[in-house]
């Protein structure tokens, strides 16, 4: 598998990681279980930023890495993708609003959670069709070179991506309940992510055949996934601390394994991506940076965690 | 893309300034025990996360915008100069990272000065972000780093050379003008607001507390400014030797000359300017050093690469404005060594808040005019504009989206921060 692919799917799916239990904290904040809230917008508050920056590695990356698939995202995405940066700006605005004031806390916060639930489906609409092929309209010439065009409404408005955002909320949600310890949705966390995994795996069988017949091919993860995903559960059931950084783990490794079973096709399976790769020197380049860059980021992030997460307030006597 | 860059660039260079004006704030704080300086920190540390929120969402519609809008544009640069904005990420994500240790973590730390550290990575994060993002501009003006013959003639793309980019022809001199304009821009947004405060409030106590921001942004304002004039001039040298076209469009020079002089004002009427003033020889001795030196006229090359005309008005005003702002600077600072105490006069405040707003236009006059100029290149010599555009019908309404959302988002975005500092009373945070 190239090492290019493999960089620039690490990074989707950090990315869709963090922003998974985003959603999920996005629906719990609409919901009654308001005594949860001010520790979710805690664990929130230092992080959505980074959570941001990881969408932004991600297209540049792509760029990077893809240097000929520009055109074709040029010509099919530019006006959902357009619209959920725009939708960035605001969840990010109405966060920001949220964390600093007190009166009007509430009213941006829901805003936020709204936007963000928005953001999801464009998201969900965007890579559903990149991976099923639903919504982009593909013709290949005599000499065998693919054109694109758009159909915005089926890209958004099919089983497949609709399924697929439903499948992420509730994964996000169930996960959600995990790490902050919801008792209220304690058993209904694990149901919802079961749910969801069913629903996405008969998506993947019925709208991404291609990926369904590498899952099965790849029996040996699968199953180390699903072991994961029952210690996850078990942890959690018995009210063990660290069954939500655990399940944070699972999802992103689930997400990692879907690429790799993905590889190297998309849009439903026509269009063989490798053949976008960057050849020039500067994949040798990118490769060295992500390394470098990528060893002080995962510095920066860890020493982040326990000044965020860790590390205690001083009390008066320390001072 | 226009809409969301002269966005951008507002928030980036306020991005680039409060993290200095913070820092300092705080250090001094620390240092004297001064409770005005740390409330300062932050107060303005406030004001930073929310316009940061805003700003680095700003620069992701950009992001998108660059590569949906200009496919074919990033399809050329992601093969052979993609490299400084992949660097511009990990600068970004220095950013962000730091950002949430400093803004959340104020009392988590032990020594005096350990907590305001946390900020120093934030400051090289912002101005990295900056340098690796023009070095993409330089590169669209200067291109290296492949066998551009052998790509315009075939198309291919050979000999590339990903490091190339770092050091092209104007890629330091531009980082030094964007930088230093950049910060300037920034630190004088941040004195007109403490100049407006300053008018507007009685308390002697508050007075004291914006005087004291006032100060600290105006020594971070007069450096820029320095920086800026002394960065300028060799920018027009540059462009004098690199991109002549843009050279003579924004000077006015329709045909070469020697003893070249400096056109002042003139207005572009049917191809040839009129209602301006010349100072003789200024121009040759600006751009090579002798009265005699030759200069560059776009008459020289086909008229289909000229970029228009009016540039040159844009340039003017920079440049006049500019030399203004910095003369202005300088009488500042020499009242206040002759201790006349020039911050306190009403007058010179009143002055520093148009000379804010003026900041401001010169920012997007100068970004505008140097884009503009280079047209109809994206990249000089090598992509015209009209081939690396996207023609999709979805752009016109993506476009109008763009426009209602920042006409939306920003006021909200100054009403709320308004709200955000009404409500958390100066008067009680500093103990009145």
């Amino acid at each position: 598998m190239n090492p290019l692919y493999l960089i620039n799917y690490l990074v989707l799916s950090l990315f869709l990681t963090l922003f998974t239990v985003e959603v999920g904290i996005a629906a719990l904040l609409l919901s009654p279980l308001k005594k949860y809230k001010a520790k979710m917008l805690q664990y929130l508050a230092p992080i959505w930023e980074l959570e941001g920056t990881f969408a932004v590695f991600y297209l540049v990356n792509l760029a990077a890495t893809y240097p000929n698939i520009i055109n074709v995202l040029g010509s099919v995405y530019v006006f959902p993708a357009l619209v959920a940066g725009l939708l960035l700006i605001a969840r990010n605005a109405f966060l920001a609003y949220s964390e600093f004031t007190d009166t009007d806390k509430n009213k941006y916060s829901s805003i936020y959670a709204i936007v963000t639930l928005v953001i999801a489906f464009a998201i969900s609409g965007i890579f559903g069709s990149a991976v099923s092929g639903i919504g982009v309209n593909i013709s290949f010439s005599a000499s065998g070179a693919a054109s694109f065009s758009p159909n915005l409404i089926s890209m958004f408005f099919n089983p497949f991506s609709i399924a697929l955002f439903l499948g992420i909320a509730l994964i996000g949600i169930g996960l959600c309940g995990i790490f902050f310890g919801i008792e209220e949705i304690k058993y209904s966390s694990v149901s919802m992510i079961i749910i969801a995994l069913a629903l996405l795996i008969f998506i993947l069988f019925g709208g991404a055949h291609y990926v369904w017949n590498n899952l099965i091919g790849a029996v040996y993860y699968v199953a180390a996934l699903v072991l994961l995903l029952v210690i996850v559960i078990i942890l959690h059931l018995k009210k063990v601390s660290k069954a939500g950084v655990l399940g944070l783990l699972w999802f992103a490794v689930a997400v990692n394994l879907f690429g790799v079973l993905a590889y190297p096709s998309i849009f439903g399976g026509k269009v063989d991506i490798t053949g976008y790769l960057n050849g020039s020197a500067i994949s040798n380049a990118i490769v060295t940076i992500t390394a470098v860059g990528g060893s002080v980021l995962a510095i920066s992030i860890i020493y982040f965690v326990y000044i965020s997460y860790v590390k205690n307030v001083r009390t008066a006597k320390d001072r | 893309m226009a809409i969301s860059l002269a966005v951008h660039i507002i928030l980036a260079s306020l991005g680039m300034a409060l993290p200095i004006m913070i820092f300092g704030a705080e250090v001094i704080g620390a240092r004297t025990g001064d409770k005005n300086y740390t409330v300062l920190a932050k107060r303005l540390t406030i004001a930073f996360v929310v316009l940061f929120a805003v700003g680095t969402a700003s620069g992701t519609i950009v992001a998108i915008n660059i590569f949906l809008l200009w496919p074919n544009f990033m399809a050329l640069v992601s093969h052979v100069a993609i490299i400084p904005v992949y660097m511009e990420v990990f600068a970004f994500f220095a950013e962000t990272v730091f950002i949430g240790i400093y803004a959340y973590s104020w009392d988590k730390f032990k020594g005096k000065y350990s907590h305001a550290l946390t900020c120093i990575p934030l400051i090289i994060g912002s101005a990295l972000s900056a340098t690796f993002i023009t070095m993409l501009n330089a590169f669209m003006n200067t291109p290296a780093g492949f066998n551009i013959a052998n790509y315009l003639s075939t198309g291919a793309l050979t000999n590339v050379q990903p490091f190339a980019v770092f050091n092209t022809p104007s890629t330091w001199v531009e980082i030094s003008h964007v930088l230093a304009t950049s910060y300037f821009a920034g630190a004088f947004i941040i004195v007109g607001y403490f100049a407006i405060m300053l008018l507007r409030t009685k308390d002697e106590k508050l007075k004291r507390y914006f005087m004291k921001g006032l100060k600290i942004a105006f020594c971070i304002a007069i450096v820029a400014t320095i920086a800026a004039v002394y960065t300028g001039i060799i920018s027009i040298q540059n462009i004098y030797t690199t991109q002549p076209e843009k050279y003579a469009a924004i000077e006015g020079n329709l045909v070469p000359k020697t003893n070249a002089a400096e056109m002042i004002g003139g207005i572009p009427i049917n191809g040839s300017f009129k209602y301006y003033i010349d100072i003789p020889n200024l121009q040759s001795i600006l751009a090579t050093g002798s009265a005699n030196g030759s200069v560059p006229g776009l008459s020289s090359f086909p008229k289909s690469t000229w970029p228009p005309l009016f540039v040159h008005i844009m340039f003017d005003f920079m440049v006049g404005v500019g030399f203004a702002i910095g003369g202005f600077v300088m009488i500042i600072v020499l009242l206040a060594i002759i201790k006349r105490k020039p911050l306190e006069n009403k007058y010179i405040l009143m002055l520093l808040v148009a000379v804010s707003g003026l900041s401001v236009l010169l920012l997007e006059d100068g970004w505008a005019m140097a884009e503009i100029a280079r047209q109809p290149w994206i990249i000089y010599n090598v992509m015209l504009v009209s081939s690396a555009a996207n023609y999709s019908a979805s752009i016109i309404p993506a476009g109008i989206a763009i426009l209602l959302f920042y006409i939306l988002i920003i006021p909200l975005t100054a009403v709320v921060l308004a709200r955000i500092f009404r409500k958390r009373e100066l008067g009680k945070e500093l103990g009145k």
